[in-house]
């Protein structure tokens, strides 16, 4: 367990700290943003035998995104949710290697982003603009790469090394 | 037969449970991504842990970029030092000006018996730790919280400009969302001016893609001229009057010929803010 908690924790105060050295207005999206916490979702389902603790791990996550770096409630919570069911669904047919986890790391980066703009289009929160959700999609793909690249090996790394208690 | 008819049923059931939820979640949502939801005890507690241990973490990291950065920008030192001299003999002069117009202003509000004006406040600078993390939210978050006399609405500033006003509080930190946004229930009243002419007109949207934001409600009969300058008018209670937005770049006409659109350039650069100030009115205080 002590592995996701880590990669989950670092993850996630990674997307504090880079948001502040990476540009990311409105006006200019920086080619190298993405979000680390869902990066860390994807990569941590090897280590759960059991798929509802993993969605109660996802919602956790979803939750504290929610409370420390936006300013709704469950809207995160739910999004991280889904994008653990669709995450447990595609490793059901893809094996758990690192092209693999790079690629369902772009899907669900592209599911995050797309599904909360609509949410926020829907309340009225903000305007429709495809070219802006064209835009952050295209933004993202460089680092989610880069990022679940590094994961990946890193723990596959570890896993050759020491013996990992997947959790039950 | 009785068994496709019941099958029938029970996927009915379950499509119109399935839309009940979805109806139900985004009626949360509704509730939830309202301004003026306040953050209970709960979430203003991991707030703050995270965000401090996120100003710890920050510190090494810190020091690394701004070391590399100072020895960057030593070549420009010799250039920007002139230029940063200049800058400070006109700050001298308005300096004295700006007491003087004050010696004016209290003298007048003594003869008119007003005890505090719109426009005082005091200034509180404070730190970004964290900016538009999940990119649709607009909004920044700030090192000063209640501990620091910080309250909901209040505005922010920085050296440039308006930056947005104050939507969360924490002990220890808020949520600022800013001026950049396209949310409905954050329009604003502003004043364009060229010191000749004072017009009153509605900041209501912002445009991503040209980096400009629109001003509604003038009349087009009335003169405006690209490179006025626009700032907020102090109605509505919650921005002080002054504040400046941006400058106008151009000027449009609404679809039925009555009003002018313009287009203003933020006078803040909104993808570089690393330090803000927060206007705490003196009116607040009390």
């Amino acid at each position: 367990m002590i592995y996701p908690l880590l990669i989950c924790l670092i993850s996630f105060f990674i997307d504090g700290i880079s948001s502040y050295y990476v540009d990311l207005s409105f006006a200019y999206i920086s080619p190298f943003t993405t979000i680390y916490s869902i990066i860390a979702v994807v990569i941590i389902y090897q280590f759960f035998n059991n798929n509802n603790k993993y969605y109660l791990s996802c919602l956790i996550i979803g939750l504290m995104f929610d409370i420390v770096y936006t300013n709704t409630f469950i809207l995160n919570m739910i999004t991280f949710l889904i994008i653990g069911f669709i995450i447990s669904k595609i490793f059901n047919v893809l094996a758990n290697n690192t092209v693999n986890n790079i690629i369902v790391s772009c899907i669900s980066i592209f599911i995050y982003y797309l599904f909360t703009n609509i949410i926020l289009v829907l309340t009225g929160y903000i305007n429709f603009n495809i070219e802006l959700i064209l835009k952050i999609l295209s933004c993202s793909i460089i680092m989610t790469i880069i990022y679940s690249l590094i994961l990946s090996i890193t723990i596959n790394y570890i896993s050759k090394n020491t013996n990992i208690k997947l959790v039950k | 037969m009785l068994n496709k008819k019941k099958n029938k049923l029970s996927s009915r059931y379950i499509i119109l449970i399935i839309v009940l939820i979805i109806v139900f979640v985004l009626a949360i949502f509704f509730y939830t991504l309202k301004s003026d939801r306040k953050l209970n005890q709960v979430e203003s507690l991991i707030k703050d842990v995270i965000t401090g241990t996120t100003k710890i973490i920050y510190i090494p990291i810190n020091y690394i970029v701004t070391t590399i950065n100072n020895f960057t920008e030593l070549k420009n030192v010799s250039k920007e030092n002139s230029l940063l001299k200049n800058e400070l003999e006109k700050i001298e002069f308005l300096t004295t000006q700006n007491i003087e117009l004050k010696r004016q202003l209290n003298n007048i509000k003594e003869e008119l018996n007003i005890e505090y004006s719109i426009n005082q406040y005091e200034y509180l600078n404070a730190t970004i730790t964290s900016r538009n993390i999940g990119f649709w939210y607009n909004t920044i978050t700030i090192d000063k919280g209640t501990y620091n006399g910080i309250k909901e609405d209040m505005i922010v500033v920085n050296s440039k400009g308006l930056i947005g006003k104050i939507v969360s509080v924490t002990n220890f930190t808020s949520t600022v969302k800013l001026i950049t946004t396209n949310d409905s229930n954050n329009k604003l009243s502003v004043i364009v001016t060229n010191g000749e002419y004072t017009l009153y007109g509605l900041l209501y949207n912002y445009n991503p893609k040209e980096n400009v934001l629109h001003v509604e409600g003038i009349s087009n009969t009335e003169k405006v001229n690209i490179n006025d300058y626009v700032y907020t008018s102090g109605m509505g209670g919650i921005f002080p009057s002054g504040i400046l937005i941006g400058q106008v770049e151009s000027i449009n006409t609404d679809s039925y010929g009555l009003a002018k659109i313009i287009k203003v350039v933020p006078s803040a650069n909104f993808s570089d803010l690393n330090y803000v100030t927060v206007l705490k009115r003196k009116d607040e205080l009390k």
